[in-house]
């Protein structure tokens, strides 16, 4: 281990003096079925260094990451890959690991019930005859922490810390005492606080300066801006700039980011002004409405005032760890231990719901971002996911039996009416596609007629043409009288679905607009350090 | 060609609503699978043995016998149905019948006290179950070992730890003893709760729910099913049946061995499991388990009549649940 630690001194120091290239990507080009996801891609990255890797969602920021760390396996990708003047043909990520690639995820991905040291030095923990040498162990994991100026005690557990920052630097250590050099954050201070973000950058200097290559791929333009000495911005898979940070603004990234986008004229938001607005009391009202921290990986929401009237889409948009989540969460009554404010419908005050059957019960649908964990049952078939806690209500006879003719008719019309494909309502939900699974998670929040609709990032993960359903099963659902609140970080859809934005930034709400464009919704979502 | 279809159409259309089947082009022949073995299990014995294997008298022994750890294995069901798991269903039935002998036999309590005395028992016990579980957050592996070593107890301490046979009232024995053409009370006591079970389960909004709060119990909880009360409601119906199996065994042997039960605990598990791939796609239902109970119980009987020795039971049930599971996983991979 003594010998292990000190040629990766070595190898760092060595690294400093050496100007060559520590990351060669030539003419990098992925597809993913008919879509091309990087269009080569040339990106040089220097020992010492940290690149911003910026554009806006499906540029292909993460795919080039993906590729990187390994994720993306040689033979998926055509083009040149190397390190340090060699090519690389990595099956897996462990194989990037052991040619020093390390992914910081976006959440740290340790044992909570271990120690820092342990957590540090797993699966290679020095050892005398078989036994753990604890202090050397705890000794080698400091001076690995010692390297991005964090001081802890090695020997507390992990959970008795908390906080994704820890979790993520103790994953950055363990890569340095694995002798990583090139050290790729992907989206790593979407989900922390303005004092954790300040620490990370911090660590992040600290840790370029021991000469390691960094590339740092994130949403939120002012911290890259900060920290980053070049800057590289894809667009539709292909590097539109690759630059010195100095000279670049906000203004200068979020331009290359949407291309000539910028002047385009604003679609559809400024078309009809919802005649409800305004007119008559908001289906749902929220007022310094709240939700504060429940766990280490959330975010807590501060002090939001909308309305959302009758036939009305209210578009929420923000990045990655803005709170969208758990602000519609709370609504629903996900959250009712860290949910407060005033809750108002139809202009009548009702409490904040304790769980999902009470907000129902209000009559508010809620259609979570996460569709595997919180939506579909998997084993059951269409019917009984579409059905999915509906049979007490009309759907039996004599008050128990379920009335099948009933249900597979009111199966069949959703079928139709969505435009679901399936092979019948018998069809197990897991041999439907993404967008077809999300079209009856969809119609079962529809099913139960609510006055209120919270969808959260309906269309993540699913196909092109499936999303131009789902738009227009939505605005179908808004004619009918529904008020809808569609969360998404992705500016275009927003714009164009919506009939006022409300954008959070870091939890808080930081404007109400009507008819935008793009740029204006970059700019003021994207995150700042502190404003 | 035509034929064909046809006949694949009739074999789906009455398996379609089992959840195995959903399109008559698409039949999986897979869920057949134990039930061919069972037929072969039976063509096999019977070949080997004619005489004694297909003759009156073992059919309806057969049937007699399984009918008991039936009855146990259709509560297991709705636990396993709701994602949940109970190992104290044995110890359930031992104290169901412990308490059943101690008080026909020592108190002279009238029958329909001590049936209400079982009955009460068995909800209580699945309560406990059931609270630990949802509202202590307690996995119920852990649960159930406890409330069986509890329960276990219990049983030993109310009988004393010695075997009751004599005492029993009249009434108690012809309740467990009775016979339509040599099949005996418990298998028609089977027969009434299976069905009652299996309609619950299939075509109540209860049913759904247990079931859809065993495949997800997240979104289940999104949807405003009330998930926690679907747990503690299979528990109950878990630990109720397995006391009034425990009441029905005694009353059918006339006699009581404390801890009868622990050796019913695996061939229930088995028998489940076995039912959870039988005419389903590893879905746990009543009808699948009732078939379960049978092959194990057949094949059994079977082996023993070739001269196996009695340790036999044990080897083919752990056997059938080995293999019931690797089936369930390999058919959730093929599918």
């Amino acid at each position: 281990m003594a010998v292990f630690s000190n040629s990766r001194e070595s190898s760092i120091v060595s690294a400093n003096t050496n100007r060559d290239p520590l990351i060669e990507c030539s003419d990098i080009i992925v597809d993913f079925g008919l879509t091309r996801a990087l269009d080569r891609v040339s990106v040089t990255v220097y020992p010492g260094e940290i690149v911003g890797l910026v554009g806006a969602n499906g540029a292909g920021k993460s795919t080039l990451a993906r590729v990187l760390v390994g994720e993306v396996p040689h033979g998926r990708y055509r083009g040149s890959y190397r390190i340090s003047g060699e090519e690389m043909r990595f099956r897996d990520t462990s194989a990037a690991h052991d040619r020093g690639v390390a992914l910081v995820h976006q959440e740290g991905a340790m044992i909570q019930q271990l120690s820092i040291g342990e957590n540090v030095m797993l699966t290679f923990e020095p050892s005398r005859y078989g036994i753990i040498d604890w202090d050397r162990l705890h000794a080698s994991a400091a001076q690995a922490l010692s390297k991005i100026g964090l001081e802890a005690d090695t020997r507390s557990l992990v959970q008795d810390h908390g906080g994704i920052a820890l979790m993520e630097m103790a994953e950055v250590g363990r890569a340095i005492a694995r002798g990583s050099r090139l050290f790729v954050f992907d989206e790593s201070t979407s989900a922390l606080g303005a004092e954790e973000v300040r620490s990370l950058l911090k660590q992040m200097a600290a840790l370029r300066d021991s000469g390691a290559a960094i590339i740092f791929v994130s949403h939120r333009l002012d911290e890259v801006l900060s920290i980053s000495s070049r800057i590289v911005v894809l667009r539709d898979g292909k590097v539109v700039m690759d630059a010195p940070r100095d000279g670049q603004t906000h203004d200068s990234l979020v331009e290359a980011m949407l291309g000539l986008q910028k002047s385009r004229q604003p679609t559809s938001s400024t078309r009809q002004k919802n005649s409800a607005v305004g007119r008559q009391d908001a289906a749902l009202s929220l007022q310094g409405f709240f939700v504060r921290r429940s766990n280490w990986s959330s975010v807590s929401v501060r002090s939001i005032n909308l309305d959302v009237y009758p036939g009305e889409i209210l578009g929420l948009y923000g990045s990655l760890g803005a709170g969208k989540t758990e602000l519609l969460q709370g609504i629903y009554g996900l959250l009712p231990e860290v949910t407060g404010g005033e809750l108002r419908k139809n202009g009548e005050t009702i409490p904040i719901p304790d769980n999902p059957r009470q907000a129902i019960g209000h009559g508010i649908a809620f259609v979570s971002s996460d569709r595997q964990e919180n939506g579909v049952v998997p084993q059951q078939s269409v019917l009984d996911n579409l059905l999915l806690g509906r049979h007490r209500s009309g759907l039996t006879r004599w008050k128990a039996l379920i009335d099948a003719e009933a249900e597979a008719s009111i199966t069949r019309g959703l079928i139709d009416s969505l435009g679901i494909k399936t092979a019948g309502a018998d069809q197990p939900i897991s041999d439907l596609s993404g967008g077809n699974q999300q079209k009856v998670i969809i119609g079962r929040a529809l099913l139960n007629q609510p006055d209120v609709l919270l969808l959260d990032e309906p269309t993540r993960g699913i196909d092109v043409s499936a999303k131009q359903d789902v738009y227009r099963l939505i605005r179908q659902t808004a004619k009918d009288g529904t008020a809808i609140i569609f969360s998404s970080m992705e500016e275009d859809e927003i714009i164009e679905i919506s009939d006022r934005v409300v954008i959070l930034r870091d939890g808080r709400q930081v404007g109400v607009v009507a008819g935008c464009e793009p740029h204006e919704l970059l700019v003021r979502a994207g995150g700042a350090i502190d404003p | 060609m035509s034929v064909n279809r046809e006949s694949r159409e009739d074999a789906s259309s009455p398996q379609g609503a089992w959840g195995a089947t959903w399109s008559t082009n698409n039949y999986d022949w897979g869920v057949l699978a134990p039930i061919i073995f069972f037929a072969s299990l039976i063509i096999i014995f019977g070949a080997l043995e004619p005489e004694i294997f297909l003759s009156r008298e073992n059919v309806t022994s057969i049937l007699n016998n399984g009918a008991v750890l039936a009855i146990m294995a259709c509560g297991l069901t709705f636990v396993l149905a709701v994602g949940e798991f109970d190992l104290s269903v044995a110890a359930a039935a031992s104290f169901g019948g412990a308490l059943a002998a101690v008080l026909v036999t020592q108190t002279g309590a009238p029958f329909a006290v001590t049936a209400l005395a079982v009955a009460a028992a068995g909800i209580a016990i699945g309560l406990l179950n059931g609270l630990l579980v949802t509202r202590f957050e307690i996995p119920a592996l852990i649960v159930t070992i406890g409330v069986s070593s509890l329960l276990d107890g219990m049983t030993l301490w109310v009988t004393g730890n010695s075997v009751i046979f004599t005492g029993f009232t009249e009434l108690f024995l012809w309740l467990g003893g009775w016979r339509i053409a040599s099949i005996q009370a418990p298998v028609f006591y089977l027969v009434f709760i299976a069905v009652i079970l299996a309609i619950v389960l299939r075509y109540t909004a209860t049913g759904r729910h247990i079931y859809a709060a065993g495949g997800n119990r997240a979104a289940s909880r999104m949807a405003g099913i009330r998930v926690e009360r679907q747990v503690v409601l299979a528990f109950v119906v878990a630990g109720f049946l397995g006391a009034i199996a425990g009441l029905i065994y005694t009353a059918r042997q006339g006699s009581l061995t404390p801890l009868f039960g622990t050796a019913l605990l695996l061939p229930t598990f088995a028998a489940a499991f076995l039912g959870s791939v039988t005419l389903a796609r590893r879905r746990f239902h009543i009808l699948g388990t009732v078939i379960g109970v049978y092959l194990i119980e057949t094949g059994t009987v079977g082996l023993l009549i070739l001269g196996a020795p009695a340790y036999t039971q044990q080897l083919f049930a752990g056997a059938v649940l080995i293999l019931a599971t690797i089936g369930a996983r390999y058919r959730r991979l093929a599918s």
